[in-house]
């Protein structure tokens, strides 16, 4: 609990300006708690929401740890949340790091397109949605007299929540920080956390109507998980939870479930266990024993052949969430020495098609996805090859004198065949044009550099 | 097959009705139509719900996103949704959502200047349409404590200097984008159970395996006759089909002492309004979604593609 939680960590949102800091909107207190959670208050910090969870194989997108949320009870608040960041700007800093000169929050007079953003003083309107690359603060350096502006990183728009100024310094305002609020209500692909360790990604917000039904209260689950959850980790807690909740829920009371501790009753038969005081809560009110319920497909309308255990359980939304996480690319910036594609979310690089990945290509023969991934969508490159002295780095292009005639006529350019010669063997006889990824050059380049010589043979067609 | 007709003429009867909640019996029909009749009125059924809100000023401790959503969720008095029009397909705003037919606008301006707390709450929202109003609960009779003095939903709570000052522009729309725009709390439907007691075989039983079989339910759907001593059944519809009591028989090795099946044609249904609608009114409107929707089926009856498309089945659709 806490650690990796999105929950209420502070009373004093509004005075805070932590780097990032993680905010559930509605948390909820648990309905089975113990007695370590009323002695610590964590009342006062709640991290979770009372979902309701059936445990069910529906629709197949609860498959291996995934779960469904329903999307009714994410568009009414379940789990919405904030993410508040801190960008503290420093100006004494900058400034003494360069050119002794004088910096200060100002806004220019010149550039007309910030004003819609920027406040006079040089920073940003409370409560101003700020997109990506937009400035939101700009610096006026007394020396140079250019304004120069902070802009947006990363790839969502921000809400500026709160900015706050130091004054310290009595002549010129020196240090401001300015907070941003993303709000991150639950999509597909966010993590989720019961308090007992099961935790699952949602893998898809399934329409309310579509959710199975309870024919007697009408409920709907707030979250679908799979039955393959529990055999082999065991957690009967979980289970023991959902009927402790449930009873307490129609009891309108908390349940105690501090461990070590007997919370029958004193003088009460020793048969009676844990799990008959939770099973005769249920059945006090005309519910099943067990915690299961009859419940109808949403889709059809018809009886779903099982009772399926349904009950109200504790969850986290965890800090683990798809919009800091994604990583896409088609086509973008390279390395310079390599010319393959660079690493690096923030940076919009790929993701590494390494070593393992390659084997398993090969064990699949899928030989041209391989040299499609490893070679196409890489560092594809035509380079000139000397076949004399075979040498990948010796090839030098010639420059075509310009052909002054056809330009002035205004003839397209006939594309010539690019001349290149080997500088080493002084003719451009041998040359010819393989294909290899660029970085088989660059180590031609580097082992040249400890002098070693790499030559290639070339030949025309297989084994000949 | 030719000829033969599957129309049925459902039936409708209703046990109870109250201002948010009604009860009523759909006869004569399958699951298909009853389940639905609920989806409809769940994600179908439209209501006004606010939409877009602009905010002034807030200086309160809730964030704007936080206070937008919550207004979102305030149920609006909505008879007018069924005749309004959606501001995606509203002619005399271009589709911006701000012209008379198709949306209502709200205003709230509330500043607290007091040291003691200010609650703002729904009915601080003022409407520019007097059919468009944050829904009165104070007058329903239900659970809530009616005598204590019931200011509406709440909002946003201020402390003193707390000022909360916006534009709100409610929209037409259904539940199915948005669940704020869901007319119904719950909608359930049940089958009404056939429950048949093999008297004789019941008479083989001592009073106390009587007393255990009917308590083996955990809903009251059995009862004893204090008279006669026999099982008699006090409410089938509080059975839950949820086997207890079949389960309780044949441990007790009589299988077959009570049988209970499902009609496949009657439903009971439950229906709880958020208020935004009458539920009697909800149930008109589902149907007359519903209907619309059949409609739209039918409009393409006579086209070439509808034959392609359904087939031999074409010439049924047509027939009705």
């Amino acid at each position: 609990m806490g650690k990796q939680t999105m929950g209420f960590s502070s009373q004093a949102l509004n005075c805070r300006a932590d780097q990032k800091l993680y905010h559930l909107q509605t948390p909820q207190t648990p309905i089975v708690r113990t007695k370590a959670y009323e002695k610590y208050c964590v009342d006062d910090y709640p991290l979770g929401t009372n979902a309701i969870v059936a445990v069910l194989a529906y629709s197949g997108y609860d498959m291996e740890d995934a779960m469904v949320l329903n999307k009714s009870s994410v568009d009414r608040g379940l789990c919405h949340g904030h993410i508040y960041q801190t960008e503290t700007i420093d100006l004494t800093e900058q400034s003494a790091k360069s050119d002794r000169a004088q910096r200060l929050f100002r806004r220019s007079n010149l550039d007309k397109s910030s004003h819609q953003l920027i406040d006079s003083d040089g920073l940003p309107y409370v409560g101003q949605r700020i997109n990506p690359n937009e400035p939101y603060c700009t610096i006026y350096n007394e020396i140079t007299s250019q304004t120069t502006s902070l802009k947006l990183k990363g790839s969502e728009p921000v809400v500026v929540d709160y900015v706050a100024v130091d004054v310290k310094n009595k002549m010129h305002l020196q240090k401001a920080n300015i907070r941003f609020r993303k709000s991150r209500n639950p999509v597909i692909g966010d993590k989720f956390s019961s308090r007992h360790g099961q935790k699952g990604v949602c893998s898809q917000l399934w329409p309310d109507i579509d959710m199975p039904f309870s024919g007697v209260t009408g409920m709907r689950p707030d979250l679908i998980i799979n039955p393959h959850a529990f055999p082999s980790r065991m957690t009967i807690a979980m289970l023991l939870e959902s009927i402790a909740a449930k009873g307490g829920a129609l009891h309108g009371k908390f349940v105690d479930a501090t461990p070590f501790s007997n919370t029958m009753k004193e003088g009460e038969s020793e048969s009676s266990s844990l799990v008959d005081e939770l099973g005769s809560m249920l059945a006090a009110c005309g519910f099943n024993y067990h915690g299961v319920e009859v419940l109808y497909s949403g889709v059809y309308g018809t009886e779903l052949t099982c009772e399926i255990f349904i009950g109200p359980v504790y969850y986290q939304r965890l800090r683990h969430m798809v919009s800091d996480k994604f990583q896409v690319r088609s086509t973008g910036t390279v390395d310079q020495v390599t010319r393959q594609p660079i690493k690096g979310r923030k940076r919009g690089g790929g993701v590494r098609f390494g070593e393992m990945e390659r084997d398993s290509l090969l064990a699949h023969g899928a030989a041209y996805l391989l040299h499609d991934r490893l070679h196409t969508s890489s560092d594809h490159h035509i380079a000139d090859v000397c076949s004399e002295c075979g040498s990948v780095l010796t090839s030098s292009l010639i420059q075509a004198p310009k052909q002054a005639v056809q330009e002035m006529v205004g003839l397209p350019p006939g594309r010539e065949p690019k001349k290149v010669t080997c500088l080493a063997c002084r003719s451009s006889k041998g040359m010819e044009t393989v294909a290899m990824p660029y970085v088989f050059k660059y180590l031609a380049a580097e082992l040249a550099a400890m002098n070693i010589k790499m030559t290639l043979k070339l030949s025309n067609g297989a084994g000949a | 097959m030719e000829g033969v007709s599957y129309q049925r003429f459902p039936r409708i009867k209703i046990r109870e009705v109250k201002e948010d909640f009604m009860k009523f019996e759909l006869r004569d029909t399958d699951a298909s139509i009853a389940n639905a009749l609920r989806r409809i009125m769940i994600a179908e059924v439209p209501t006004i719900a606010i939409d877009l809100v602009e905010i002034e000023v807030n200086s309160t401790v809730l964030n704007d996103e936080f206070i937008s959503h919550r207004l979102g969720l305030v149920p609006l008095t909505s008879e007018r949704a069924m005749s309004m029009r959606f501001s995606r397909d509203c002619d005399a705003c271009d589709g911006d959502g701000q012209c008379e037919y198709c949306s209502v606008e709200f205003y709230l301006r509330v500043k607290c200047l007091t040291d003691q707390t200010l609650d703002v709450t729904s009915k601080d929202l003022l409407s520019s349409d007097h059919t468009v109003v944050p829904v009165d609960y104070s007058d329903v009779s239900s659970g809530f404590d009616s005598n204590s003095t019931n200011k509406g939903i709440i909002i946003v709570k201020l402390r003193r200097g707390q000022e909360l000052r916006l534009r709100a522009i409610a929209r037409k729309g259904i539940g199915k984008d948005h669940a704020k725009w869901s007319p119904a709390a719950t909608v359930t439907f049940m089958y009404e159970p056939e429950i048949y007691i093999n008297e004789d075989m019941m008479e083989t039983l001592s009073l106390q395996e009587k007393t255990e079989l009917v308590d083996s339910s955990p809903t009251k759907v059995f009862g004893i006759d204090p008279e006669s001593k026999q099982v008699i059944v006090v409410e089938p519809e509080a059975y839950t089909y949820d086997d207890e009591v079949l389960k309780k028989a044949e441990a007790m090795g009589k299988p077959g002492l009570v049988e209970i099946h499902a009609k496949e044609d009657s439903f009971i249904f439950t229906v709880e309004t958020t208020g935004a609608v009458k539920a009697s009114q909800l149930v008109l409107n589902a149907i007359e979604v519903l209907k619309q929707k059949l409609d739209a089926v039918r409009l393409s009856d006579d086209t070439v593609e509808a034959d392609d498309q359904f087939g031999e089945l074409g010439a049924h659709m047509r027939g009705g």
